[in-house]
């Protein structure tokens, strides 16, 4: 299950799982937040090639609107996705 | 090809199509590679291989009316190996190997839609087979553990 938590300063925690499964629940927040957005991904265990469309859109939509997602504190192993689907040329991974 | 791979310890499961399975899906795998004490790194790659074979199979097989067949064993006489099987039966041929690549250095306006998830599945495995005859379409990965493996794990 994924755990989307609104912080201060423009941030969202993700935390858990972000399956298909998942997809709509969390485009029905992703889709509404405004930039700049930095969503933290320190608690987040999985990811798959429909949760990274859903990052991929956000910044899409985001960028198209003169804003900027930052995508923080990702484990090494969401990381290692994010590279091997070659966006961590793309986002802003830190 | 696929059909030729000798497996052991198999075990099977049959999914409804939809994405509410990926909970059982999980469930199976994680409790397949625990049961052959593999690897946690490798059950990770196993589970983001599982759910990419299995939502292309909902996705694209629009057609078919029959339970997702799951099948994970080990390959014989590779011990520290999983081979995860998936049965779709009364569809189309769609081989995985012959999708589109995606190019990852393209910027990303210039992609196209789809393809990431069989992108990282050819990441994560180190073989993939298909084989379709009389409708019965059948996708065959195995994974073997690998040194970064263990480096994941320790990072």
């Amino acid at each position: 299950m994924l755990k989307i938590e609104e912080r201060e300063g423009g941030v969202l925690a993700l935390s858990g799982r972000f399956d298909a499964a998942q997809v709509e629940a969390a485009q029905a927040t992703l889709g509404q937040a405004t930039g700049p957005l930095t969503i933290n991904l320190a608690g987040l265990d999985y990811i798959a090639s429909a949760g990274i469309g859903v990052v991929l859109q956000t910044f899409k939509r985001l960028k198209a609107e003169g804003q900027e997602l930052r995508l923080v504190e990702a484990p090494p192993h969401i990381r290692n996705i994010f590279h091997y689907a070659g966006l961590d040329q793309i986002l802003t991974i830190e | 090809m696929s059909m030729d791979l000798e497996l052991t310890d198999t075990v099977q499961l049959a999914l409804p199509r939809e994405m509410e399975s990926l909970e059982g899906l999980f469930s199976f795998v994680r409790t397949h590679c625990a049961r052959l004490a593999l690897d946690s790194s490798l059950v990770r790659r196993a589970e983001l291989v599982a759910e990419e074979l299995f939502t292309n199979l909902v996705k694209y097989n629009p057609e078919g009316k029959h339970p997702i067949e799951v099948i994970a064993g080990t390959r014989a006489g590779s011990p520290q190996s999983l081979v995860l099987r998936f049965v779709d039966r009364g569809v189309h041929a769609f081989d995985p190997r012959s999708a589109p690549r995606v190019d990852t250095r393209a910027p990303l306006e210039q992609r196209q839609p789809g393809g990431l998830g069989l992108h990282l599945v050819l990441h994560m495995v180190d073989s993939l087979d298909y084989h379709h005859e009389a409708g019965d379409s059948t996708t065959t990965v195995v994974l073997l553990a690998r040194r970064k493996d263990a480096e994941d794990r320790r990072t």
